[in-house]
């Protein structure tokens, strides 16, 4: 079959039409065979059989006949009949002959016995005939009917032995005929036997033919359909597109071609298809590139973007998207990652040509790199990790330029197609990530643009403030420049008015020169006479003064106690004797209000009122008088009512304290000394009409009119108002209470502040006092002799005044418990409340404290303890506080002690001419105190100061001294070290100015000598030297001196500042020893024993510093400038215990650092504290990211490290 | 309420937003400064206002990196103000030779031009291996640019005429090497270069400097930050070393004006006075 099916339809239709012929061919031929046996066997049974039984009739009949006509001629011998009879007898005789050779002829071998049977029979049969014949002649009828003898013989032949011959014979023939019927019809039989069987046979053929070719046809068409069909089925199917539709067929035939066609359009087709399929991918993926690309207008989105949309599109597992920075440097810079796992492992930066991406961008061609070794890079998920096979890394081309450059990882081997895409989107990829740079480039470029205008907009933001402000000052100082100029020009003017009378006076001098000298006798005659007034006044006011004082001590006390009862705090006073208490403390406060007033009088009139100038408001004035007195008033059902006028002044200069001090006691007495009605205050210029004080102009004198509706005072009585210690009369004294003080203190007031009160009254109707007073005080220059005069005036009326007649009260002190060092403050206080007060504020700034009660007790404990400050009293008993200052500064031994007056007077700007450092006023606030106190800390660190140059050069140690010594610095000099050394060891210094360069010893050298030498305090250390120093050197010198200076043009200068500073500096530093003590008291601290400690840091000063304290912790520290010597130190020294490390480094700063320590297998887990001056969250922790264990602010403070060091290190 | 009031408010909010969410605090910048710098931004951004910028900035990062971007560009160039480097050279550098090692602060270096032309002269003071220089800014980005210091020809071009302005003694060509159209700053005036991130307005000082640059960041401070970041300056100079400020930048009404004395009026250079209560 397998052949057949091999055959071409063609050949499978003939040979299926010739197998039909075939069968044809052969059917007919069957049918003919059949017909021919058939008709055969007819002819035969027709010829023969027929022809024999046909013969055999005849030969019957003919034998019959025969023997008929014997019968006959013999019965009938007539001579007509015999004749008849005769011919009958030949013919059917010779017929006889015939039809015997015709059957003998025809006879078979089964019949040649009956034959040769007849035969004999009818030779039998002959003889008798025969014999009858020859009888025949001789039978001679006779006319009687008788018959011879020969008839007789002849019939009785006849009817015998003939008779009985041919019955024999015709009973031969009947049974050979009888033999021929049953063979006929056994032939007929066979005939139509074999007729059936060759009708059968034909039909069968028939039936044969027509299945074969039935089945033959069948088989054709089914072999060709099936093929077609299945070809037909396959074109559907690519038809309707399934173009992976396998062809089965493959048969050798024409469907077998037309599949292999059809295959092959279909692999055609399927090509086309895959191709198309590709392009699409390609171009959905373009798209998709495309579309992530859409948009972006920065270079870092845009880059994200295209990686992960090229990564995910084919399949990458990891990618990286690399951008060149510039053109002419071909760095590539990190722009995005897809899947990147350790980002700090992905280098930020890479230059062209290093690694494969710089190579790709270098070359401007891709590498694939096939079968990465393991380890390469690892692709992790959650789940696991494992290495790509494949690394694909692309350029991204601009014009021929490398814009950036791809990277990917494949887990496969990327396909052709995968290949292709990249191919075609990179480019595009490049070309827009070259568009949006350059549109980056132009925004930032804009934006600069924007930048530098807004720029200079700032700036003239910043002039224009700063011009605002000094334009503020040019107009005050064109102000002061245009007085100046006014005082000029009045200037010039009184010269010129001068100038004119100096002419006059010339002319008069001769005149005057006469009357001058009666006049200077006159003079020196008032002169002498006013000296004696002036003294006597003065006494008067000074023991007023002084009285006051005494009273007011007394008073104090009287007062607080009054208060205390008033207060009845435990409860135990009687309401009753509460009300005395409050009697004895409304009296007291009045009595001090009084004593206030007579010292104030007093003051005033000795002219020892100090004034002080400040600007007010008159508005402002007037609220502050209705707020104060509107209480007052109404507290006798009196209204005020204060009025500023419109012409007011805006500004007033004057002393607003005493101001108001007039202003109250024109007020009260005005409240006083009114029923009913109110009380009018008027501000404002003066009237027109009013009749000024002398000296003063309207213009610029401000009248503060206070009017009341009382009783009034009479014309005759109004000039003794203002008289000290009058009042109207004795009735009205007792009517209304008062010291009679108030108006002439107020009008002595008015008139220091340039003005005057006057009095306008009327009996019944009311008085006003009005105040003018000049819109500006403009104070007298202090006059000098007056001033000079003073001094000793204090001491005339003292000395037998005040014997000492308080028990004098110490306060305890901290004498007993002075260390060498203290920084001591003595006390001279007489009230011992207020002296402990001093202490104590003293104790808390931890300055020791010495008390003295008396001026002379204190001037002995002052030279017995050398204080570093006095605080010292005025008034105090036995010696006063200002002979107490004065005996201070005459010995030579206390005069440098800096004094501070603390005194219940004012401030006298005497105290200072006289050595005192401050002045404060009693009650003391804190604040003041401390302040006083921090003066006196300022002055007593300003002694005379120690200072040594060691210096070989004679010339330039000469120079030195000259540059820096004066008369508060003393200068020693050492050429060489040992010199030094001595020097230092003998007495302290204040400052050391050191070459390094000695003769004897290298000065650094000397100066580790003096440090490890506990018991010397190495006094701060100028390094001055010609030398260039090394970074090592630097660092260590810095450890020991304070500042370093190379001799250059402009080093005296800064020696000179940097000596200067050091020489008046205030030393808080503790002491080495001290410092050690305590940080032996943390020696707990054991655990840093010999533990090793890695410090990376590029300030070598902290380095040093620090390496400095830690191993004095016993700490081994190993140092290094940056991050790659501290990872060289830390290959060779793998027993590190922790790392302090620097974050900003130069060369390889402190976060690389880290990364790189934490990528290593024995670093992983060593303690990192990262050193920063960082102070945001985000940098902190970014520290930490980068792997740090802790992170600590710079300046390092010693007592975080070491506890976090304590942390961390413990194990 | 006027427009303008309202927008200060907004600006207001939006400034203490960005401190509270992120950290970067501005509340101390020039107002008119920082408006004038987000409304263009608002105004690039073509959509909305400073108000609806505020919920956004809180919960896009994304958006504040670039908002931060926009407020922290600045422009440079190299010996800008030329007069300024050429006093340095003669009031400065002598005073800094007597120093074992300098170390200069260039505080708010942008994208470094600065720093490299001072590293240029000390280069050509024979000071510059002496010398650390650190260079400072709190915008990142800038910092990458000057750390890889590749500069557009074109403006190498302006430079090299300052630098003759500025009392240069070399060649301006010996420091850079030109390739197609930008300019790469010589290695040699990278070594002793430490380009750093630091925040003047929230970050502590810098010890031990002999010359603090800081020209033209204070022009977009208030006087409250401006009077901060001295003191850090203050604080981080040694006694005697120096400050130079932009020529529109003064002490004169600073807190700090006291503790130091003007070098040059002009060029805006300080000498760090004497300290006497110092440790």
């Amino acid at each position: 079959m397998a052949f057949f099916g091999n055959l071409s339809i063609k050949s499978k239709i003939l040979s299926v039409v010739f197998l039909i012929i075939a069968l044809e061919l052969a059917m007919s031929a069957g049918a003919i065979y059949f017909l021919d046996a058939v008709s055969n066997r007819l002819t035969r049974l027709m010829d023969v059989d027929a022809r024999k039984m046909h013969l055999a009739a005849l030969v019957k009949t003919n034998l019959f006949e025969i023997h008929r006509a014997q019968k006959n001629i013999i019965l009938h011998p007539s001579q007509e009949e015999i004749e008849r009879q005769s011919d009958q007898k030949t013919l059917h005789l010779s017929r006889l002959r015939l039809n015997l050779a015709d059957l003998d002829r025809l006879t078979n071998q089964q019949e040649r016995y009956a034959f040769i049977e007849l035969n004999s029979r009818l030779d039998d049969f002959m003889k008798v005939f025969r014999e009858i014949e020859a009888l025949i002649p001789k039978i001679d009828v006779f006319p009687n009917g008788q018959r011879s003898d020969a008839y007789a013989a002849a019939i009785a032949l006849s009817f015998g032995s003939a008779r009985d011959a041919y019955n024999r014979l015709s009973e031969q023939i009947d049974g050979i005929l009888q033999r021929m019927d049953e063979s006929m019809a056994r032939h007929r039989v066979e005939s139509e036997d074999y007729f059936k069987l060759a009708l059968t046979s034909v039909l069968i053929l028939c039936c044969l033919g027509i299945g074969v070719g039935w089945g033959a046809g069948l088989l054709v068409a089914r072999k060709i359909s099936a093929g077609l069909d299945a070809v037909v089925t396959v074109t559907d199917a690519i038809a309707r597109g399934k173009l992976d539709t396998p062809v089965t067929v493959t048969s050798a035939d024409e469907i077998g071609r037309l599949a292999a066609s059809v295959k092959q359009m279909q692999g055609s087709l399927i090509e086309a298809s895959e191709a198309f399929a590709s392009q699409n991918w390609i171009k959905t993926g373009i798209e998709r590139v495309n579309e992530a690309m859409r948009g972006q207008v920065r270079v870092a989105d845009l880059c994200r973007n295209v990686i992960t949309e090229i990564a995910t599109y084919t399949q990458a597992a990891v990618g990286a998207l690399y951008v060149v920075k510039h053109r002419s440097e071909p760095m590539l810079a990190f722009g995005g990652g897809y899947a990147c796992t350790r980002a700090e492992r992905i280098p930020k930066g890479i230059d062209a040509g290093q690694g494969l991406i710089g190579q790709a961008v270098l070359t401007k061609a891709p590498i694939t790199v096939q079968d990465v070794p393991a380890g390469y890079i690892k692709v992790c998920s959650a789940l696991g990790d494992g290495c790509p096979a494949c690394i694909s890394v692309a350029p991204l081309l601009f014009e021929d330029h490398a814009v950036g450059a791809i990277e990917l990882a494949f887990f496969k081997t990327p396909s052709a197609l995968q290949r292709d895409f990249l191919q075609q989107v990179l480019p595009k990829v490049a070309i827009t990530l070259q568009t949006v740079r350059g549109r980056e480039e132009l925004s930032e470029a804009l934006a600069r643009a924007q930048v530098l205008t807004e720029e200079l907009q700032q700036q003239q933001d910043e002039l224009k403030a700063t011009n605002g402000e000094l334009e503020e000052q040019t107009q005050r100082l064109k102000q002061s420049e245009e007085k100046l100029r006014q005082q000029q020009d009045q200037l010039e003017e009184a010269n010129a008015e001068l100038e004119e009378k100096n002419e006059y006076l010339e002319n008069h001098k001769q005149i005057i020169e006469r009357a001058n000298r009666e006049l200077e006798r006159s003079q020196r005659e008032i002169e002498e006479k006013a000296e004696q007034l002036a003294m006597s006044g003065r006494y008067k006011s000074e023991f007023l003064a002084n009285m006051s004082h005494e009273l007011r001590t007394p008073l104090n006390s009287i007062l607080l106690l009054a208060r205390m009862f008033c207060d009845n705090k435990e409860g135990r006073l009687t309401p009753e004797q509460v009300r005395s208490a409050h009697i004895i403390h409304s009296s007291g406060s009045d009595l001090l209000t009084l004593i206030n007033e007579v010292l104030d009088l007093a003051k005033i009139e000795s002219g020892r009122m100090d004034l002080r100038v400040e600007r007010l408001d008159p508005r402002e004035l007037a609220r502050q008088i209705t707020d104060q007195y509107t209480h007052l008033a109404a507290d006798k059902g009196l209204p005020i009512d204060v009025q500023t006028r419109p012409d007011c002044p805006t500004q007033l200069r004057t002393d607003r304290k005493r101001l108001g001090q007039i202003l109250r006691n024109l007020i009260h007495n005005a409240v006083k000394f009114t029923e009913k009605g109110g009380i009018h205050i008027v501000i404002g210029r003066p009237d027109p009409g009013d009749v000024l004080p002398a000296g003063m102009r309207a213009e610029s004198t401000i009248a503060i009119a206070v009017t009341d509706s009382g009783i009034g005072i009479p014309t005759e009585k109004q000039h003794l108002v203002f008289e000290a210690f009058q009042q109207l009369d004795t009735g009205a004294a007792r009517k209304f209470a008062g010291t009679g003080l108030g108006l002439s203190i107020s009008r002595n007031l008015a008139r220091l502040l340039g003005g005057d009160i006057l009095l306008f009254s009327r009996i019944g109707v009311g008085s006003t006092f009005t105040l003018y007073l000049p819109d500006e005080l403009r104070l007298p220059a202090p006059d000098p002799e007056a001033r000079i005069d003073r001094p000793g005036l204090p001491r005339k009326i003292e000395p037998a005044a005040t014997p000492p007649v308080l028990e004098l009260q110490s306060v305890p002190d901290d004498r007993e418990s002075l260390g060498k060092d203290d920084a001591v403050i003595l006390v001279i206080e007489d009230d011992p409340l207020f002296a402990e007060h001093l202490i104590g504020l003293c104790r808390l700034k931890n300055l020791k404290v010495l008390h003295a009660p008396s001026g002379q007790m204190g001037l002995d404990l002052a030279a017995a303890y050398l204080p570093k400050g006095i605080l010292l009293d005025i008034h105090l008993p036995e010696k006063d506080g200002w002979a107490v200052l004065e005996a201070l500064k005459q010995n030579p031994n206390t005069r440098h002690i800096p004094v501070h007056i603390v005194s219940v007077e004012d401030p006298d700007i005497e105290a200072y001419a006289r050595g005192a450092i401050g002045f404060l006023t009693k009650p003391v606030q804190a604040e003041d105190l401390e302040r006083a106190l921090a003066k006196l800390e300022n002055v007593f660190e300003r002694q005379i100061k120690e200072l040594l140059v060691v210096e070989d050069d004679q010339n330039l140690r000469g120079s030195i001294v000259t540059l820096i010594g004066n008369t508060d610095v003393r200068t020693d000099q050492a050429a060489t070290a040992a010199e030094a050394i001595a020097a230092i060891r003998s007495k302290r210094y204040d400052c050391m100015i050191l070459d390094l360069g000695l003769p004897d010893m290298n000065g650094l050298d000397m100066l580790r000598l003096l440090e490890g030498q506990a018991q010397e305090v190495l006094p701060p250390v100028i390094v001055y030297t010609g030398r260039e120093l090394t970074r090592e050197q630097e660092a260590e010198l810095q450890v020991h001196s304070e500042s370093i200076i190379i001799k250059g043009v402009r080093s005296e200068e800064r020696l000179y500042d940097e000596a200067s500073l050091f020489l008046h500096r205030i030393v808080k530093k503790m002491p080495e020893k001290q410092r050690r003590m305590i940080t032996n008291l943390y020696d707990a601290d054991m655990m840093f024993r010999d533990k090793k400690v890695l410090l990376a840091d590029d300030d070598m000063r902290s380095v040093f510093a620090l390496s400095k304290l830690l191993e004095e912790k016993g700490i081994q520290v190993l140092k290094a400038e940056n991050g790659r010597k501290a990872l060289d130190l830390l290959d060779t020294h793998s027993d590190v215990d922790l790392i302090l490390l620097d974050m900003m480094m130069p060369d390889m700063d402190g976060y690389e650092t880290m990364q790189r320590l934490r990528s290593s297998e024995d670093m992983r887990n060593i303690p990192i504290i990262a050193l920063t001056a960082k102070a945001m969250k985000k940098d902190r922790e970014r520290c930490i990211q980068s792997g740090a264990s802790d992170y600590l602010a710079k300046p390092v403070d010693l007592g975080r490290l070491l506890s976090m060091m304590r942390v961390w290190m413990y194990r | 309420m006027e427009k303008e009031d309202i927008e200060n408010i907004a600006l207001d909010l939006l400034i203490e937003a960005i401190y509270r969410r992120y950290g970067h605090d501005f509340r101390g910048y020039s107002k008119s400064h920082i408006r004038r710098r987000i409304k263009q931004y608002v105004e690039r951004r073509k959509d909305g206002c400073i108000s609806t910028l505020i919920p956004e900035i809180l919960h896009n990062e994304e958006l504040f990196e670039t908002l931060l971007h926009e407020l922290s560009i600045t422009v440079t160039e190299m010996f800008r103000d030329p007069f300024v480097f050429r006093k340095l050279r003669q009031e400065v550098i002598p005073f800094l030779r007597t120093f074992p090692f300098i170390r200069i602060w260039v505080a708010g270096c942008a994208t470094g031009e600065e720093a490299y032309s001072l590293a240029i002269i000390l280069k050509e003071e024979g000071l510059y291996d002496r010398t650390t220089l650190f260079a400072t800014d709190f915008n990142d980005a800038a910092l990458e640019k000057a750390k890889i210091g590749v500069y557009p020809v074109e403006a190498l071009r302006k430079y090299a005429g300052n630098y003759q302005q500025a009392g240069g003694t070399g060649s301006f060509s010996d420091y850079y090497h030109a390739r197609y159209d930008s300019a790469a700053i010589a290695p040699a005036l990278k070594n002793n270069v430490v380009f750093a991130n630091h925040n003047l307005v929230t970050d502590g000082v810098f010890s031990d400097m002999h010359l603090v640059f800081c020209r033209n960041v204070m022009i977009y401070f208030e006087r409250e930050l401006q009077n901060r970041v001295l003191g850090v300056f203050t604080e981080s100079l040694v006694h005697g070393g120096f400050l130079c400020l932009g020529t529109n930048e003064d002490i004169l009404f600073s807190d700090d004006r006291h503790s130091y004395r003007s070098i040059d009026g002009p060029a805006r250079i300080f000498q760090r006075l004497a300290v006497r209560n110092f440790r």
